[in-house]
């Protein structure tokens, strides 16, 4: 006996599993009690395996080549970049570091060098003058005698080009004759 | 890759270069907690004559200049050197009784030394501070004119 165009039409529905449940009990049971059925839908089943294998062996490969090629130049192009990225600031937070190590010693030093100015007391005496940068600075003299600074030009003892780099020698004269002799 | 290693490693080390710079260079006077301070005590007085002036001086072309030049006679009377210890004051008697105090009080980059002076009152009484000094290694400089026998002392103070 064989198929009408309709069974035939189920089967492949069933197959497919595009059929409801009254068509696939119908169905299901023709392919039981009928060989050509039965035949038919062994037929369309393995076909329809294999269409589904090529497929996703085709997606296999597509996969293994995305993981074997692609990924591998994008992973070295980020690691390269991130290599970059991290030198770049690590470089700069270093150089920021010992530039600020720099200008810290640099203030330090100016501000160390700067004239102070005399203490608030009534008895404190300024400086009277500055020395030269290299030399001797008188930064605060308190005294109740009276006092004065002097800034004796270096004479030449060993020719006239060593008094040009000396400074001068400074002399603090604390005059204590008032209290040493008073009158 | 290796090319970005070796351009980090260089970097650090380039960076680590300008921090030991940074850090060494001042080191002579950031690492120095402490100064030698040579004194010398010399007597000055006015003679008949020339004057003169006195072995262990030594050259000190200064004694000839104002206000030194109106003495004509220098004697050393004392010379010492002491260990200044930072904040550590060092006391030094000299020959009119009187005990002077030394502090060092800082030593910057240079070096430079900042060192204050107090000298005691008449009798033995309280430190009262004199002056504050900021001096060079080797660089000579002096305090001077308080009265002592006829004369005035000159201290003459050199930083190392």
């Amino acid at each position: 006996m064989s198929l009408e165009e309709q069974q035939m039409m189920d089967v492949m529905a069933l197959v497919d599993g595009e059929l409801d449940d009254d068509a696939r009990v119908r169905t299901e049971k023709l392919v039981e009690e009928n060989a050509e059925a039965k035949e038919l839908f062994a037929s369309l089943r393995a076909i329809g395996d294999g269409v589904r294998s090529v497929h996703e062996n085709a997606i296999d490969v597509t996969s293994a080549v995305m993981a074997k090629i692609t990924p591998n130049d994008l992973d070295k192009a980020r690691i390269r970049r991130t290599a970059r990225i991290r030198m770049g600031v690590v470089s700069a937070a270093l150089v920021a570091l010992a530039a600020g190590v720099m200008f810290y010693v640099r203030d330090h030093d100016n501000a160390t060098h700067a004239t102070n100015p005399p203490a608030d007391s009534s008895s404190a005496q300024p400086a009277l003058a500055s020395a030269a940068a290299t030399g001797v600075q008188v930064d605060f003299v308190d005294t109740p005698t009276p006092v004065s600074v002097f800034y004796l030009p270096a004479q030449a003892t060993g020719g006239e080009a060593e008094t040009k780099d000396q400074p001068p020698t400074t002399v603090v004269w604390v005059d204590d004759s008032m209290v040493a002799n008073p009158p | 890759m290796i090319q970005a290693r070796r351009a980090f490693i260089g970097a650090v080390l380039g960076a680590a270069l300008a921090l030991a710079f940074a850090f060494f260079f001042p080191r002579d006077a950031r690492a120095q907690n402490r100064a030698t301070l040579e004194v010398m005590v010399i007597h000055a007085t006015q003679t008949p004559g020339v004057g003169s002036i006195g072995p262990g001086i030594g050259n000190m072309p200064q004694l000839q200049q104002p206000p030194f030049s109106a003495w004509n006679t220098f004697r050393l009377l004392a010379k010492q050197s002491l260990t200044l210890q930072k904040n550590a004051p060092m006391t030094y008697t000299l020959p009119n009784g009187r005990t002077l105090q030394i502090t060092l009080e800082d030593v910057s980059a240079g070096p430079r030394f900042k060192i204050a002076a107090a000298i005691n009152q008449p009798g033995g009484g309280q430190y009262l501070k004199l002056l504050e000094v900021t001096a060079p290694p080797n660089q000579t400089f002096f305090v001077a004119g308080q009265q002592y026998q006829g004369g005035v002392i000159i201290i003459g103070f050199t930083l190392h």
